[in-house]
């Protein structure tokens, strides 16, 4: 032995080092692979907040208003309608008038206009109808400002650029500067974004439409989705023969979680709208091809679950004498609830983020109203999000990002949920 | 568990209905719920913008808001001559005018009165990027650069410039790359006849061809070798990618340009700057109009249409000062302006009377609803009747019942609800067939149909009640009647499928019609050149689907690349290094990744990594293409990273533990044991997992659709623009072709080899899975 050690230099603590480093180098690869996962979920969050967050709020203009009573009740009624529909832009034009008297000629005074929304006049009628007193009056009200005042407010509009190559002219710039050293500007909160429909006006524009939409073609899916998914589980789980018909049904259903969305908007193109003549751009519709595609999710979850309870649950209830059907539902189907639940919301959250079969379906369109039933016409979230990203105004490039970051807060809370009812209902046998 | 009361209650009644319910809910709700009172506008995505200005201007005077929804001229205008009635589109914008074939379309399906409004113009530009140096063009330099043959020395030849200063020596010495709207697109066609047509007649050597047809294609055709690219129409990302490309132009609306300003410039064509002074007097001769088509019987059908046109042509909106300038429509003339307008209005005088909509009458609306009530009140009335049967036909003494009261019950609820509920479908069925003058009688109907459902149910009741009996079966019935349900809804997936290929085969029959099945399946080139409109000729034509399944096996293999080593790296040191509590933080942080919209992919993609990729090309001298492969197959990848890291967690959770402990035992360290034993063991299963992600990349559409090209490059070279098969579906759907060209017809055919692959991948990959699963368990 000795002599042998003598002979043959040992290499095996040399090797062993070589192996350990393998190990550390292996190891490393494995950390290096989930950081550089999790860093690419941070860079892409990071980049959609930081392009989105200034449309949570907006540049208002304050300004001198006369609520001159020969335009807010020209025939002297003060009724809620006479009051509503008065012409509060005219107002509102009035008191830019008043504030840079010296603009006289047509093509500047346009300009002097264009510094306020077309929408200002209604902050105005809010303040008339929450206090009709004020009528006669002038108060100082704040106005929502134009989407280029806005962008030029949060910095997006470069001011050393030569002005032709500018949205704004160097007398706007003047009259913003101005406004602003009189204290007359000031960024606040933007409630018009969370709380009304689409417009072509960027200032304007606001998610709730597509908040709606989605909420209500969701609703559908989920009627749709979870009985039929949870009925056709239970048949092929507890008492679906194994034979032919029932091996291309599961087949068929595993085939069916892997096709393409968009395959499913031409089927809804085709047999909904096509054969069935259901109305274009309705949730009613997009939730029903939505819940076409949830449906294998929510079987394949179903099952696992079913498949999770033991059998000396179902033994002990056929013990004490009851029927099969009684087995399942009274308590192999109780127990299985909350994995179907975790499974079906996982379901409904790729569902609330899916858009490429509604493009079919005509769900790509602008709607101002907030639909209030499943066949008004509606957008979801994520294809207003693919409108906005289309539209020319540099200003929606925000909203674009707004628009992400609410539907991903959507989602978000849609994963938690369905984390909660893991944790909460799971047990382990 | 047992709830012995309970399940004897009502609740169990109600929960048994459900599913009924839920159907009924669904189908009243389809109903109409009352006479549309909104005007649905359809068509060009290049109107779209002017549209729906207007829409919202009108809005504000006391009308309900129209719906403007974006299908392309060609798709709007098959939707606009459909028919006449509540369900089809009143007007469809259009960035070309009407051709013959639609006409002839709409006066079939009794579209008599069609109202032609011009609205304006929309100028055509050739933008690049602020930060380089301005440009001085002519549209015969346009024509040299793009054109596929160009005269040379007296003969036609396959274009031989690469360099704009071969064409032009006052040109820079820069390669040739202009980014422009692919062939489904109004704005190419306008392009084709303004730019293309007109330079090529200069040349004797076109002129001298002879016949009609070949010397118009000659000249419309586009070069396909990558200088000219197929992107996007009409959107923001054209503008992002131009301003991060300082060489390549643009061809824009525009309304592009006027909003973009500070990061696009427009070249001079001719020596003429694209500007609204000069479109308006006609200096820039690269503009084409703008149309919207109005359904002229429709304003007896929706309030305020005659009112929106009026909108639409006043003087506050399409004039020379309107608002609709703003957003970057070229206004016409005023005298043209005047001329349009007062003719419009006398075709569709604004007439009150008119406008009153012919309303259905909320009795007819309630009716459903108020038969669906009465048919629950009678279903739960039957469960109460069948319980106290049961009780009384044995006096009390449940115990010599066969069933539990509670099941004869539901035995004659069910017993009024079902034939009641069929009644009441077939009747909506029947009722939304008839048409649309019948509505005057559709209370009739209505109390018709509510009459029959009750009559049903009753009938159904007084059934199901005789059979009430100690020794009836209750219970058994009811559960065969809860199996065939169970049975119907496992049919429906087979159901699914079968609809989803009828409604592929249907339309893909009649594309083969047209194009032979081998050229689509095995040509080389993919350009659906076709001509939109009557008296252009037909061009290129060339639909080989091979180029666009490369680009999409191109971006499909980069993103694997990405995804599979990342994946598989992250579900091996999360199941056999991390500690729990990394476990327990990091696994849910990565599967988000596989939660998030792909419309938020598509936007990072085009957005950010693009002009990255792009930025970083060019700082070590390499070319790439705006909407490079790489961007968006790294952007996948990153997307299926999730999918490949649970599922091969999976398999490798499956691998059985004395495995482990043997390798452990010899002395292997713990990468050894997992690269040498628990890998190879899972492989089958990591495969199988990989090949379904790979079926997911292939259908994946929105991130393409955003951020990958239009061209079809048969390439292999990650760095140059591709287009996917989910890309060419989008696009030849909302294209501005007419809809039953084979353009549009196509896309049913790729759309009906997508599933077919991903079927087969997955039949693949779930066979590998099993079969790997049987040897463990």
């Amino acid at each position: 032995m000795d002599h042998a050690r003598l002979k043959r230099p040992d290499l095996s603590e040399a090797r062993i080092r070589g192996r350990y480093a393998a190990e550390r180098r292996f190891r490393f690869y494995g950390q290096f692979a989930v950081g550089l996962a999790i860093a690419m979920l941070g860079v892409l969050l990071f980049s959609v907040c930081s392009k989105g967050y200034s449309a949570f709020y907006r540049a208002e203009i304050a300004l001198d208003i006369m609520l001159d009573p020969a335009v807010i009740t020209p025939d002297g009624k003060s009724d809620a309608d006479t009051l509503a529909s008065a012409d509060y832009q005219g107002l509102v034009k009035e008191a830019l008038k008043a504030q840079f008297p010296e603009v006289t000629s047509r093509g500047d005074r346009k300009n002097l206009f264009n510094l306020v929304s077309n929408g200002a006049g209604n902050s105005v009628r809010q303040a008339v109808l929450a206090d009709p007193g004020l009528i006669g009056s002038t108060q100082r009200i704040w106005v929502v400002a134009a989407d280029d005042m806005d962008m030029l407010a949060k910095g997006f509009i470069k001011r050393d650029l030569p002005e032709s190559e500018r949205v704004v002219s160097d007398t706007q710039i003047g009259w913003y500067d101005k406004l602003d050293a009189a204290g007359q500007l000031r960024t606040a909160f933007n409630a018009v974004f969370l709380s009304a429909g689409d417009s072509r006006e960027p200032e304007q524009a606001g998610i709730l439409g597509a908040l709606m939409g989605s909420i209500f073609t969701m609703l559908v899916t989920v009627l749709l989705a979870l009985p039929l998914g949870v009925m056709s589980a239970i048949y092929l789980e507890e008492f679906a023969p194994k034979n032919r018909v029932t091996e291309i049904i599961e087949v068929n259903i595993n085939n069916l979680a892997a096709v393409p969305s968009i395959v499913f908007g031409l089927l809804g193109l085709a047999v909904l709208l096509g054969v069935f003549g259901l109305p274009r751009s309705a949730p009613l519709v997009g939730g029903m091809v939505l819940a076409l595609m949830t449906l294998p999710t929510i079987i394949i979850a179903t099952r696992a679950a079913l498949k999770a309870v033991p059998p000396s649950i179902r033994e002990a209830a056929y013990g004490i004498g009851a029927s099969p059907l009684q087995v399942v539902s009274h308590h192999v189907l109780p127990l299985a609830t909350p994995g179907i639940m975790t499974g079906a919301i996982i379901g409904l959250a790729r569902a609330l983020g899916e858009s490429a079969p509604l493009l079919m379906i005509g769900m790509v369109a602008f709607i101002v109203d907030v639909p209030h039933w499943p066949t008004d016409p509606a957008t979801v979230l994520p294809v207003q999000i693919y409108l906005w990203a289309d539209s020319p105004e540099r200003a929606f490039i925000e909203k674009t990002s707004a628009g992400i970051m609410v539907l991903l807060a959507f989602l978000i809370s849609m994963n938690a949920i369905a984390i909660f009812v893991r944790r909460k209902f799971e047990r382990r046998w | 568990m047992v709830r012995q009361r309970g399940f004897l209650g009502f609740h169990r009644f109600w929960v048994s209905l459900l599913p009924g319910l839920i159907f009924a809910g669904l189908a009243l709700a389809a109903l109409p719920a009352a006479a549309r009172d909104q005007i649905h506008i359809v068509g060009s995505s290049t109107v779209y913008p002017f549209s729906t200005a207007v829409a919202e201007h009108f809005s504000q005077t006391g009308f309900k808001a129209p719906v403007v929804e974006s299908t392309g001229t060609g798709g709007g205008l098959k939707l606009f001559c459909a028919g006449v009635g509540e369900s089809f589109p009143d007007i469809a914008n259009a960035s070309r005018p009407i051709k013959e074939g639609e006409v002839a379309d709409c006066q079939k399906n009794g579209v008599s009165e069609i109202v032609e409004v011009e609205i304006g113009y929309d100028g055509i530009v050739l933008a690049s990027a602020k930060n380089a140096p301005p440009r001085a063009l002519g549209i015969r330099d346009l024509y040299l650069a793009l054109a596929k043959d160009v005269p040379v020395n007296g003969v036609l030849l396959a274009n031989p410039y690469s360099l704009w200063s071969e064409i032009n020596p006052a040109l820079p010495a820069q390669k040739i790359e202009v980014l422009g709207p692919p062939p489904t697109s109004g704005t190419r066609d306008a392009f084709l006849e303004l730019v293309m047509e007109k330079a090529c007649h200069a040349f004797p050597e076109i002129a001298a061809i002879p016949d009609d047809k070949l010397r118009k294609a000659k000249c419309q055709t586009l070069r396909e070798d990558g200088a000219y690219i197929d992107a996007g129409e009409n959107d923001n990302l054209i503008v992002q990618k131009l301003s991060a490309n300082a060489a390549a132009f643009g061809v824009l609306g525009y309304s592009f340009l006027a909003d973009n300003q500070d990061l696009l410039q427009g070249s001079t064509m001719d020596g003429v700057a694209p500007s609204e002074d000069n479109i308006i007097n006609g200096s820039y001769e690269v503009a084409r109009k703008l149309y919207i088509y109005v359904k002229k019987q429709h304003r007896a059908i929706v309030p305020g249409l005659a009112e929106f046109v009026a909108e639409f042509v006043s003087e506050r909106a399409s004039g020379p000062q309107g608002y609709l300038a703003d957003k970057g429509m070229v206004p016409m003339p005023i005298a043209e302006h005047q001329q349009v307008a007062a003719a419009v209005l006398a075709a569709l005088p604004v007439a009150s009377t008119l406008g009153a909509s012919l309303d259905l009458g909320a009795s007819s609306v309630l009716l459903p609803w108020v038969a669906g009530g009465l048919l629950l009140l009678l279903s739960s009335v039957g469960f109460q009747l069948g319980r106290r049967r049961a009780f009384a036909s044995v006096r009390g003494a449940t115990r010599q019942l066969h069933s539990l009261p509670g099941y004869h019950g539901i035995f004659v609820g069910l017993g009024a609800f079902l034939p009641g509920a069929l009644a009441l479908l077939l009747g909506a069925v029947l009722a939304s067939f008839l048409p649309g003058d019948a509505r005057t009688g559709h209370d009739v109907i209505w109390a018709a149909i509510a009459a029959a459902t009750l009559g049903a149910a009753a009938i159904g009741l007084a059934w199901a009640q005789r059979h009430v009996s100690a020794n009836f079966r209750a219970r058994n019935a009811v559960e065969r009647m809860t199996m065939v349900l169970l049975i119907v809804c496992s049919l429906l997936s087979i159901l699914t499928t079968v609809g989803i290929v009828l409604s592929l085969v249907f339309e893909a029959m009649r594309f083969f019609a047209q194009v032979s099945v081998f050229e689509f399946l095995f040509g080389l080139q993919w350009s659906p050149q076709m001509a939109i409109r009557a008296d252009q000729v037909g061009q290129s034509g060339a639909f080989g689907a091979i180029p666009v399944f490369a680009g999409t096996l191109l971006i499909t293999v980069i993103a694997m690349v990405v995804a599979v080593p990342v994946g598989l790296m992250s579900a091996i040191y999360l199941s056999d290094y991390a500690s729990r509590r990394t476990r327990a933080w990091a696994k849910p942080l990565i599967e988000i990744l596989a939660g998030i919209p792909t419309v938020v992919y598509g936007f990072f993609a085009a957005l950010t990594v693009a002009p990255l990729i792009r930025g970083f090309g060019a700082s070590i001298g390499l070319d790439v293409a705006s909407e490079s492969a790489l961007a968006a197959g790294l952007v996948m990848g990153v997307m299926i990273i999730p999918f490949i890291s649970s599922l091969s967690d999976d398999v490798m959770n499956a691998v059985p533990q004395a495995m482990r402990d043997g390798a452990f035992a010899l002395g292997a360290t713990k990468s050894e044991t997992i690269r040498q034993v628990v890998v190879p063991a899972a492989l089958p299963g990591i495969m199988g997992g990989v090949l379904l992600a790979v079926s997911r990349a292939i259908g994946e559409t929105m991130i393409v659709v955003m951020a990958a090209g239009l061209t079809a490059n048969l390439t292999a070279n990650p760095l140059e623009a591709v287009t996917t098969v989910t890309v060419q579906i989008v696009t030849l759907l909302v294209g501005d072709q007419e809809f039953d060209s084979p353009k549009t017809l196509a896309a049913f055919a790729l759309g009906l080899l997508l599933f077919i692959i991903t079927l087969i991948l997955n039949i693949v990959a779930l066979r590998i899975v099993k079969k790997y699963r049987e040897q463990y368990e």
